[in-house]
């Protein structure tokens, strides 16, 4: 099957989770929020994950798989530095005068596989000109909202705990230390998600300048495959914030994928909707009737149902 | 709206909305409420390399610098204020500064992001349109899939060709002609402006070319009267509700 997008929108039951935060006020950690007009229209505030913070939870599953398949990194991405091919400098000494940004551009993409896949913007000094060329992400992600009738935030109390001078506070013999006992205030949601992702593969390996495939087709496929092999672990294990103590119970995944085969996107559908698979088979069976057999939506009702739909995907994909 | 053929295209929003305001520092992104026509121009050339390579994306550029755009934001939107870390390019020349870190630095910066009910409407007037041209646009309006920044998913439901368009579409301040108590929100938009011919304004604003794009000349700004009302607000968010 020759896959030229792919989109997935569902419903993730994570429980007792702090994947991201906003930042803290004196002891107490803000936890992320975002305001929502449910389907009630009623305003509520809920929990939410960025999409930024997905998009680096499954960066750095693609860049595990990358060093197992030795796929081809750059200096940076090897040490998963995220100014990625940018900091590379025998990348930017291996140009002559004159370079165009084409041909720095495709030179970027057959080093790296990080650099194709997630985007860069290469801001150097290359071949004696200063250089602004950019390089779209081949995977975008939206936020995870939670559903308003499903989503809880609450704190919990925590102490450092230090067994002598009790009385004292935070700050001990110097001040500058923070050896004394401390408390402190974090958050834990746990809640039904909505997530959506949308997967370009007609993108990956190809220059966005020239719109040509700089990468032999067995290569394209190797990424093809090791993308969504990322980002189906990005599901199985998110990797975020707090995992050290608030490792997160993944309950279920529910919802549906969309595969289309032509140039027409694949269709996505935000989970917030109760009616959201209804939407996209409907919104599926429009597209359709104008390029027959473009589009296939394929519904999961658990993690494990999504897993192997995403396995069944990776082994049948084409170039 | 009427005198003229409308392609209008509804899109349902999927995630959250985010489209930084061209007056907005990296730092302080404030968020506009709806799309720009200029956005929209460039989500249809983005379509048009997708459908058909240079040759569509040119064709869906003239249609785009040419005809008029409108935009009638969702029912209602909820605009949420937060803090999200960035990298943040050095203002230091080149990696001298820090050879060890390379170019790009950690930081914050302040965002918005945008919650929509509804549906987003967008509007091309046709009336002088080739049937081929039509046919075209109406393509690239079905494979357009977000607006603004990455991420904020639209996903086109329907696209069809009317002779009026209903209330509620955003008006150039210039123009507004109707009750201003229904136009309550005022926002600066952009807009694809001028070249010395068409194909000097796409290289201008094609972001792989030399030829620069100057503010105000080949990409314009224009004040819009949105039909929003703010209904609620507080230090961590906005409540629009559209009167029309």
């Amino acid at each position: 099957m020759r896959g030229s997008s792919i989109g997935i929108s569902g419903l993730v039951t994570l429980d007792l989770h702090s994947l991201n935060n906003e930042g803290a006020e004196g002891n107490y950690l803000q936890t992320r929020l975002v305001q929502i007009v449910g389907e009630d229209q009623q305003l509520y505030t809920v929990n939410a994950v960025s999409g930024d913070m997905m998009k680096h939870i499954q960066a750095e599953h693609l860049y595990h798989i990358a060093l197992e398949q030795e796929l081809s990194l750059c200096g940076p991405c090897k040490r998963f530095d995220a100014n990625r091919i940018v900091a590379d400098d025998d990348f930017a000494a291996s140009f002559g005068a004159k370079a165009l940004d084409s041909e720095v551009l495709s030179r970027a993409l057959e080093w790296c596989v990080l650099d194709d896949l997630e985007g860069i913007l290469i801001t150097r000094e290359i071949g004696g000109t200063k250089r602004s060329i950019g390089r779209k992400s081949a995977v975008e992600f939206g936020w995870l909202v939670g559903k308003p009738d499903t989503t809880r935030t609450d704190e919990y109390f925590h102490v450092k705990y230090a067994p002598e001078g009790r009385g004292k506070g935070s700050g001990e013999r110097t001040g500058a230390e923070n050896t004394g006992q401390n408390i402190f205030h974090r958050p834990a949601s746990s809640g039904r998600y909505a997530a959506v992702v949308n997967l370009d593969l007609f993108r990956v390996g190809r220059n966005d300048i020239t719109l040509e495939y700089v990468l032999p087709p067995e290569e394209r496929l190797k990424r093809q495959k090791a993308l969504l092999e990322s980002v189906l672990y990005t599901f199985l294990k998110p990797s975020g914030a707090h995992r050290n103590t608030q490792n997160p119970h993944i309950v279920g995944f529910e919802g549906c994928l969309s595969v289309s085969t032509t140039t027409q996107p694949a269709p996505l559908t935000s989970a917030l909707n109760s009616r959201f698979i209804e939407e996209m088979s409907r919104i599926a069976d429009v597209l359709n009737k104008r390029r027959p057999g473009s589009v296939q939506v394929i519904p999961f009702g658990s993690l494990g149902e999504f897993a192997e739909h995403m396995s069944e995907l990776i082994d049948r994909l084409e170039v | 709206m009427t005198g003229t053929r409308w392609m209008e295209a509804l899109y349902r929003p999927v995630s959250l909305f985010s489209l930084r305001t061209a007056q907005a520092t990296s730092s302080g992104g404030k968020t506009l409420l709806v799309p720009t026509p200029y956005a929209v121009g460039m989500a249809l050339v983005d379509a048009g390399y997708r459908i058909g390579g240079e040759t569509a994306a040119k064709a869906l550029f003239r249609m785009a610098a040419t005809q008029r755009i409108l935009l009638r934001p969702p029912e209602e939107a909820v605009v949420t204020n937060t803090f999200v870390k960035i990298l943040k390019e050095s203002r230091k020349d080149g990696l001298s500064d820090a050879p060890d870190k390379g170019p790009y630095g950690s930081s914050i910066a302040f965002r918005e992001f945008c919650f929509f009910r509804g549906e987003l409407r967008v509007a091309l007037s046709v009336g002088d349109l080739a049937p081929k041209d039509v046919a075209l646009l109406e393509d690239a309006l079905w494979h357009v899939q977000y607006f603004g920044k990455r991420g904020s998913f639209f996903q086109p439901v329907d696209v069809r060709v009317v002779e009026e368009l209903p209330e509620g579409y955003c008006v150039p301040a210039d123009e507004l002609s109707g009750d201003p108590s229904l136009f309550m929100t005022v926002q600066v938009l952009d807009e694809i402006g001028e070249g010395k011919n068409l194909d000097d304004l796409f290289d201008r604003l094609n972001s792989y070319s030399k030829s620069r794009a100057q503010l105000g000349k080949h990409r314009r700004f224009r004040e819009y009267r949105l039909p929003y009302r703010l209904v609620q607000s507080s230090h961590h968010y906005s409540w629009y509700r559209r009167l029309v």
